[in-house]
């Protein structure tokens, strides 16, 4: 999760240099040639006339700054508010399938911690307060540190070049998370509302669920079952983590939030090997390391995808458009701003970095043959943050305006299974802890997506949400409910 | 009567809220994030009513003391409420150059944005956990109104009480604007529809006091109902008619087309295509990479 970070801080110090650079460009360039259509179009007329259209042009190229001001404002707005429906519904699908599953399965009888056997410490009601908290803390610790450890684990990997093991190891991972957890959920779910099935059917409709998963999420399928089967893997991890005892789920929460602060901001993150060692080697980043952030999304390889004619012409111009923005900035930072004289250099230039760039596209081809590029973004999605695909980040909203299911802002995994836990865990309790917890993390999302839109930056989806959450589950519980309660008990409204 | 009443209370009592929700706010993402800020400061103002409620004993003991604190907590979050808006709002069109009928258009979607946002979370608080105990085996009835089930009586009062927020909302919200506003002459009638709903929201709150459930909702209809009248006029002067309302807002083409439109008359007859270079047209993005490109290829 913290690749994205110290790599958009790469791609910031490289990139704002040559944007200042061309924005004054910009300037000089319309002032000149607004000087220049005047010289040449009325050399004749009186200089009278010639200075007050100069002077208007002024005007004008103040009004057009102004404007284009104004015009970064609402696209920045307009991005802000089309990606929140995209983000805000599915993790609120999630969320409710959550309750709904945790409130069939447990309404009645308690829940039995999983990590019984697993977990160091086992809370005890007669425990003192002190003791809880310290044992919950190391357990909360030992998650945080298996996640820290696998994330070192994939780094070495990824360093010493065998990412098929660790494509294996997910792939195979989420096969049995899917047919394993998924089948218990259903016996419990079977159990619960007192239904009968046989054994045979059983074992082939859980085998027909989990090699299904495996096949759309991993390799391809319909968008939409790539969907339902990333909220179905989310909730079924979120149900196996609520039935961690009231103490640790919290402490690991608060953790899983600071980690994911450090890891997605500190620059010293284990990603930053990861990065330094894929712009050395000029390796595709395979990101697969448990993600949590929030970031901008740049894709060019979905033109294969598309089904529409259209569409993918619309990508392909939009794309190679970008290309050549993209392939033009760092060369105007070298030039002077005289860059516009030295014009016969560049398209030399231009043709060779796209040489290289067709290169590596044909690099990434030849791997698309392997099952493991196909991933999909929602899971992997840093496969396709690679150096040099940066672009200035309004070219994105470009994109994210063309067609708005693809590209945009995305939401990691990691994020709808914590949120998921958070409101498992709400949901063991009353109903209004629910309700305010789940408006909490909305509202948290909503505030990371903002901070993302004014930041430009990578951030962790996180720390706000949950924080948030903690705050209003525990004064839901200890202030409100009994207050409303009082109220309710009598039918007053106030 | 077990999950029959229950989507039954459920729909009596989010119907108004439910109905906003998909004909006018799913409709614009902006007015989505303005409801959900809704929601936060309404849970906001309910915790600071029940913090208090909690340190401080004596208003335990009387729910009239627990009425006075939380209307008092959730009018000023209101008002607090208000304040944000209002400076958000000028922040979006601070470079709007005058005040056009669109702006006063979004503002008055805004403020039932935000209405609606504070109502789905008074509703859901004060009325859900009540609402969620309807799923069990049989019902529940009072003394006072033995033919009428408790539940559906809430529900009933909890749909008055969604309908009302949201108009307080709009009322305050709007009036408070047109008092700022200099050139407004008639400040009494903004002035009568703050206090009027103030007023109405201490009287209802109390006569939920009111054991005889028949008494209590006939009069909670009966006061809502002018409010909704003010609430109607105060929306009607912005709208000509209902079609109107329900339109989303201006579309990003549309937006691009009105950009140019400003900008054309402006422009003098012979560097049309000079300054048609500069305004954004096909490319949807008007950002300087674009210009950048495009002046290398006129060159």
């Amino acid at each position: 999760m913290d690749s994205l970070s110290s790599q958009e801080e790469l791609k910031e110090s490289d990139i704002e240099k040559p944007k200042k650079e061309t924005e004054n460009l910009n300037e000089n360039e319309i002032e000149n040639e607004i000087e220049k259509e005047n010289s040449q179009e009325k050399p004749e007329k009186e200089t009278e006339e010639q200075k007050k259209k100069k002077y208007w042009d002024r005007s004008k190229i103040r009004r057009m700054r102004q404007l284009m001001k104004e015009k970064r404002f609402e696209v920045m707005i307009q991005a802000f508010t089309s990606s929140l429906k995209r983000i805000l519904i599915p993790v609120s699908i999630t969320m409710i399938l959550t309750v709904i599953l945790i409130k069939t399965l447990y309404s009645d009888q308690t829940m039995n911690n999983q990590f019984q056997d697993v977990s160091v410490y086992n809370e005890n009601s007669s425990d003192s307060g002190g003791k809880k908290f310290a044992g919950s803390l190391l357990n909360a610790l030992i998650i945080v540190g298996a996640i820290v450890v696998m994330t070192f684990l994939i780094v070495l990997c990824f360093k010493f070049g065998c990412m098929n093991l660790v494509f294996a190891y997910i792939i195979f991972s989420t096969f049995i998370m899917l047919g394993i957890i998924g089948a218990v959920t259903f016996i419990e779910l079977l159990v619960a509302e007192n239904l009968g099935m046989d054994w045979l059917s059983f074992v082939i409709f859980m085998l027909n669920f989990a090699v299904v998963g495996v096949t759309v999420i991993f390799w391809k399928g319909p968008e939409i079952f790539n969907k339902m089967y990333l909220i179905a893997v989310s909730v079924l991890v979120a149900k196996v983590f609520a039935s961690l005892p009231e103490w640790t789920a919290w402490i690991l929460l608060g953790a899983i939030a600071i980690w994911d602060i450090f890891a997605v901001l500190s620059a010293r993150g284990p990603l930053k090997v990861l990065i330094e060692t894929a712009q050395q080697e000029d390796k595709p980043i395979a990101g697969l390391l448990y993600n949590s952030s929030l970031y901008f999304e740049n894709d060019y390889d979905n033109d294969d995808n598309d089904n529409d004619d259209e569409n993918s012409d619309k990508n392909h111009e939009s794309s190679s458009d970008k290309d050549h923005k993209f392939v033009d900035n760092p060369y105007s930072t070298s030039s002077d701003e005289d860059n516009f004289e030295n014009d016969t250099n560049q398209p030399k230039k231009n043709e060779e970095i796209e040489n290289k760039t067709e290169d590596n596209n044909e690099t990434k081809k030849e791997d698309q043959d392997d099952d493991l590029i196909k991933i999909p973004k929602e899971v992997f999605p840093e496969r396709k943050k690679r150096p040099e695909t940066k672009k200035p980040e309004k070219v994105q909203y470009q994109y994210q305006y063309e067609d708005e299911d693809e590209g945009g802002i995305k939401l990691g995994l990691g994020d709808f299974i914590f949120y998921s836990v958070l409101i498992a865990k709400a949901s063991l309790n009353d109903y209004s802890t629910v309700f305010t917890c789940f408006i909490a993390i909305l509202t948290g999302l909503s505030l990371t997506l903002f901070f993302l839109i004014v930041y430009q930056k990578a951030l962790p989806a996180l720390p706000i949400s949950i924080s948030f959450g903690i705050i209003f589950y525990f004064l839901t519980k200890l202030v409100l409910d009994p207050f409303i309660e009082q109220l309710g008990n009598s039918s007053v409204f106030a | 009567m077990t999950l029959v009443l229950f989507f039954g209370c459920l729909f009596v009592a989010f119907s108004p809220i439910i109905a906003l929700f998909i004909f006018v706010i799913y409709k614009e993402a902006k007015l989505l994030i303005i409801m959900l800020a809704g929601a936060f400061f309404w849970l906001l103002s309910i915790f600071i009513a029940s913090i208090l409620w909690k340190i401080v004993k004596p208003l335990q003991d009387e729910n009239a003391w627990s009425i006075a604190i939380s209307i008092v907590a959730q009018e000023g979050v209101r008002l607090l409420l208000y304040k944000i808006f209002i400076k958000l709002e000028a922040n979006i069109y601070r470079f709007a150059t005058k005040q056009t009928l669109e702006t006063e258009k979004s503002y008055l979607k805004g403020s039932l944005a935000c209405g609606v946002g504070y109502s789905f979370a008074y509703v859901l608080v004060m009325y859900g956990s009540v609402m969620t105990h309807s799923t069990g085996p049989g019902s529940l009835f009072t003394s006072e109104c033995p033919k009428i089930s408790l539940f559906i009586v809430n529900a009933l009062l909890a749909h008055n009480f969604g309908i009302l927020n949201i108009l307080w909302t709009i009322i305050i919200f709007i009036s408070f604007k047109s008092l700022k506003n200099k050139k407004e002459n008639k400040k009494i009638i903004y002035i009568f529809a703050i206090t009027l709903s103030l007023a109405s929201h201490f009287l209802l709150s109390y006569l939920t006091l009111i054991k005889n459930c028949k008494v209590s909702l006939l009069v909670n209809y009966l006061i809502s109902i002018p409010l909704a009248i003010i609430g109607y006029f105060f929306i009607k002067k912005y709208y000509r008619n209902k079609k109107d309302f329900y339109q989303s807002q201006i579309n990003e083409t549309q937006k691009d087309e009105q950009t140019i439109e400003v900008i054309k008359p402006q422009e003098n007859d012979q560097k049309q295509d000079l300054t048609r270079r500069r305004v954004p047209n096909d490319n949807t993005s008007d950002d300087e990479p674009v210009l950048f490109d495009n002046d290398i290829k006129i060159k």
